[in-house]
């Protein structure tokens, strides 16, 4: 018994070794980041810019890639404000795939995606980067454009929200004041899409004090260099921004804790009772999959389809 | 010679060379797993460490560590300020003032033991209903803190402990026949002496507060900033490498942080490894 | 003096009392809201339902951690052989601190290294024989959890491997027993009680890691068998981490997970009443008491 046990081990031991040898020279190779991170990207594919998918990568079918596959399905966990505008806009409601991978940060779809061939997922198309394939839906690419006039239906609004003590505070009305402006909504333009694009020019208040926001993850990057921004205009005020999702932002805005919440879905009708929620943004919801993947479009039912658990493999699509 | 070592290895039966390869195996097997974590997050991180990484401002464009350094620092001095002087004074109880065998001390000891193997993802939790929700500090440095101190209070109480325990008796016995009192001979003999041994303990204690996530996402907030005051959210390192991985544009700067992170560990355990050879010097 | 000593002694006392108290009281009105049975034993978690069975959470800690000691223990055992007997001067002096070092690293370092290395090896090697949907899987965790105990077996073991005493082994050899014979043989048994021990608190820091856990599990709340190692599986701790943050104050949700951390803190709780045991009863019986002191304080080191 003993002597099969440390046979057993050898064999592992040994089996690990070649394991590790053949997982390492990728690395030793080739040094830069990106290149290794996904070794499956046929040399075909052009790198896509931020935000222009009109101009797809001109993949040529990855002669590697194994339709019969099961596909890979990422979700986000569940209370995500991704995951709610996703599920609400497919269709897919309460009946998310139970075998699907759960992961509740936005960059760990995106390396997932990134390492997995098979893989599919979702993420705010503010974070898209050109590592991954986003789809384009019934034939309509995530862009300012289509995303603003409606025709990229997977999307959703990024908003702040104030309870009603809050919103007379004259601090607040000017933050909310420069989102609003030309220079807040070209801020909103570089990565999300902007609600209104003739807005005012904003002129600095000459204000002083400190806000504290908080909420989505998702709006986080945003509400960032928002706040960069507005600080170069009014030197002497603090503004601090803390993560922690949707939810938290929603209560902690409406109890006061914090003087402006952010939230990545519209808010319930409960909600709105307390507290005045103002858009800042759209952000498109892009399906993603990996540059191996040949698929270039995806429509709704197949969305649901996958990410219900009905069809598992890359052969059922199409 | 040659022929000593012949005679050994003709000893060696087939199931010898087995168990000599299995502890061979083992014991590389396990250098070269931390070698290859080591190097990995080292060649991946070190292109990408610049000197914008460590501007005093973060903003957007240089994903600026400086904040969460400091705000490392500052909750490693304050945790300790608290938590120390408690574990201190506990093993200084147990050790020189508590009968022995007494009740009293079979439950600190077993309260201790049970606060030692409590995963820190429960303290989090404890924090955030305890000090967060319920005293109404909210997610702050001050609320941080408090849970890292319970978290490190039984390291710090047995590490110190074990030196004091080291002690030899003669010490305390010179004291006494000399004429001081306890007090006097655990503040000026014992203590003294066994100084090194709680240093060591401390910076073990210094490493766990710096390596601490799952404590620390639902107590400190994400701020990222130099905090003001005790109650400012901040962020510290370990915290910055996980949210810097969640925002999803930023990861080369989060294998960045994660060598800086690393190289404060790495400094800690050596500083840690030098003071208890010397303390094991100094009791020879 | 001495009444300042004792109030700071009773610190530690009031620190558990608290943290039993609180996380108690909001999470029994939770478990008594969905009602004990339904929460311990259903076998699904649909928050958004209302439906709060952690089953497939407290079999996915077991499992993992299963598969932890499994990989780590045996590994971590002839290490700590190989370190206390074989192992050469030079390469003792570098094993030694790196091991060491292996026990300070963070947890979202190791998580990092699972999720960027680990997870593609297992899917690039038995992702198509095995139709896998992804390497995040049991295997991963475990053996990212493997890795994480290794240092806290390895010296535990050792520590304990040393303190048998010299003269069994030299006794074993001049019998004409080889090298590895008289290790395996003679030294390794004497150890044992001290190797349940490590083993013990290598269960306690797997059961309770949680960020690089989630890295690599996949966080599926599924009911899953042991043999179904190459699927998702989600724990305990990353029930909680998972959905902590979005969640709404005061809601069942919020309840629900908090007790998920009751369930965890009642399982800790065991763990160390077995190693409180092992400490106390078996080191005695079996070689007298001086080892005793010494595994408490590995013990709290790690």
């Amino acid at each position: 018994m003993k002597k099969a046990i440390s046979l057993a081990l050898i064999a592992v031991l040994t089996l690990a070794l070649f394991a590790a040898c053949a997982d390492s020279s990728p690395p030793a190779s080739s040094p830069d980041d990106q290149s290794n991170l996904n070794l499956n990207r046929d040399a075909g594919s052009s790198p896509a810019a931020q935000n222009t998918p009109e101009d797809p990568p001109q993949a040529s079918p990855a002669p590697d890639f194994d339709a019969d596959r099961v596909i890979a399905v990422f979700t986000r966990e569940e209370g995500s404000g991704t995951r709610d505008a996703f599920v609400s806009v497919t269709g897919v409601g309460e009946d998310m795939y139970a075998e699907a991978v759960v992961e509740s940060e936005t960059n760990q779809i995106l390396t997932k995606v990134e390492e997995n061939p098979y893989a599919i997922g979702y993420i705010s198309v503010g974070s898209l980067s050109s590592s991954v394939k986003a789809l384009t839906l019934d034939g309509v690419a995530p862009s300012n454009a289509t995303i603003l006039d409606g025709s990229y239906t997977l999307q959703r609004p990024l908003l702040v929200c104030v309870n009603e003590e809050k919103a007379r505070d004259e601090l607040v009305q000017d933050f909310i004041a420069f989102m609003l402006s030309a220079q807040g909504q070209a801020i909103s333009a570089t990565k999300w899409t902007a609600i209104n694009a003739a807005a005012a020019d904003y002129t600095p208040s000459g204000l002083t004090g400190t806000l504290k926001v908080g909420g989505s993850t998702s709006v986080e990057p945003l509400m960032q260099s928002i706040r960069q921004a507005y600080i170069d205009l009014n030197p002497s005020v603090t503004i601090e921004i803390s993560g922690g999702g949707s939810g938290t932002g929603i209560s902690e805005a409406t109890s006061g804790v914090i003087d402006i919440g952010m939230s990545s879905r519209a808010l319930r009708d409960n909600e709105k009772e307390a507290l005045e929620d103002i858009n800042i943004a759209l952000d498109g919801v892009a399906v993603i999959v990996n540059p191996a993947n040949p698929i270039e479009n995806i429509t709704i039912e197949q969305i649901k389809a996958i990410f219900t658990g009905e069809i598992t493999r890359w052969s059922g699509v199409n | 010679m040659i022929q000593n070592a012949m005679i050994l290895l003709r000893r060696k039966k087939p199931m010898d060379w087995v168990r000599f390869l299995l502890m061979w195996g083992c014991g590389l097997a396990t250098g070269a797993v931390l070698l290859y974590l080591v190097g990995f997050i080292v060649v991946k991180g070190v292109p990408h460490l610049t000197p914008s990484l460590f501007a005093v401002e973060y903003t957007t464009e240089n994903q600026s560590l400086f904040p969460a350094l400091v705000t490392t620092l500052l909750m490693v001095v304050l945790t300790l300020l608290i938590a120390v002087p408690f574990g201190v004074f506990t093993a200084i109880y147990l050790v020189e003032y508590a009968p022995r065998g007494s009740r009293l001390v079979r439950v600190i000891r077993m309260t201790t033991e049970t606060l030692a193997g409590i995963p820190s993802i429960v303290f989090g939790l404890f924090g955030y209903i305890f000090f967060a929700s319920w005293l109404g500090w909210g997610k702050s440095i001050l609320t941080g803190c408090c849970t890292l101190a319970i978290m490190i209070l039984p390291l710090i109480m047995r590490t110190t402990e074990e030196s004091l325990k080291s002690i030899p008796d003669t010490y305390r016995e010179g004291a006494f026949g000399l004429g001081a009192g306890r007090l006097r001979t655990v503040g000026r003999v014992i203590l003294p002496s066994a100084m090194p041994g709680i240093f060591a303990g401390i910076i073990l204690a210094v490493g766990r507060i710096v390596g601490e996530t799952a404590a620390l996402i639902f107590t400190i907030g994400s701020v990222i900033k130099i905090p003001e005051n005790l109650f400012s959210q901040g962020r510290t390192l370990a915290l910055h490498v996980l949210q810097l991985s969640s925002q999803g544009h930023n990861r080369n700067e989060a294998y960045a942080t994660a060598v800086v992170l690393l190289i404060v560990v790495i400094g800690i355990n050596m500083l840690s490894e030098t003071i208890e050879r010397r303390f094991a010097n100094k009791l020879k | 003096m001495r009444g300042v000593f004792l109030v700071a002694a009773l610190a530690s006392v009031l620190a558990v009392a608290l943290i039993c108290l609180f996380l108690f009281a909001q999470g029994f009105p939770a478990i008594m809201e969905i009602g004990p049975l339904k929460f311990l034993f259903g076998t699904e978690w649909k928050p958004k339902q209302d439906i709060f069975g952690i089953l497939p959470m407290i079999l996915g800690s077991v499992y993992v951690t299963g598969g932890a000691i499994l990989l780590g223990v045996p590994i971590g055992l002839f290490t700590a052989l190989f370190m206390a007997k074989s192992c050469p001067k030079p390469l003792y002096r570098f094993l030694k601190p790196a091991i060491n070092l292996m026990a300070g690293v963070p947890s979202v370092i190791y998580g990092f290294f699972g999720m960027m290395v680990l997870v593609p090896a297992i899917f690039e090697l038995f992702g198509k024989r095995f139709d896998m949907m992804s390497g995040d899987s049991m295997l991963a965790a475990s053996i990212l959890l493997a890795m994480m105990i290794l240092p806290t077996v390895i010296n535990i073991a050792e520590t304990n491997l040393r303190s048998v005493p010299q003269e069994l082994y030299e006794g074993a050899v001049a019998l004409g027993a080889s090298h590895e014979r008289a290790v395996f043989k003679v030294i390794l048994p004497a150890a044992r009680s001290g190797v349940m021990a490590a083993v013990v608190l290598g269960v306690g820091r797997a059961i309770g890691e949680t960020m690089a856990v989630k890295m690599v599990a996949g966080n599926q709340a599924v009911l899953r068998l042991p043999h179904e190692f190459l699927k998702g599986v989600r724990t305990l701790t990353t029930n909680i981490v998972t959905e902590m943050g979005y969640v709404e104050h005061g809601s069942l949700h919020n309840g629900a997970l908090i007790a998920t951390g009751v369930v965890l803190f009642v399982f800790i709780l065991i763990i160390n009443m077995l190693f409180s045991v092992l400490n106390r009863d078996l080191p005695r019986r079996r070689r007298g008491k001086e080892n005793a002191p010494n595994l408490s304080k590995e013990g709290a080191a790690l």
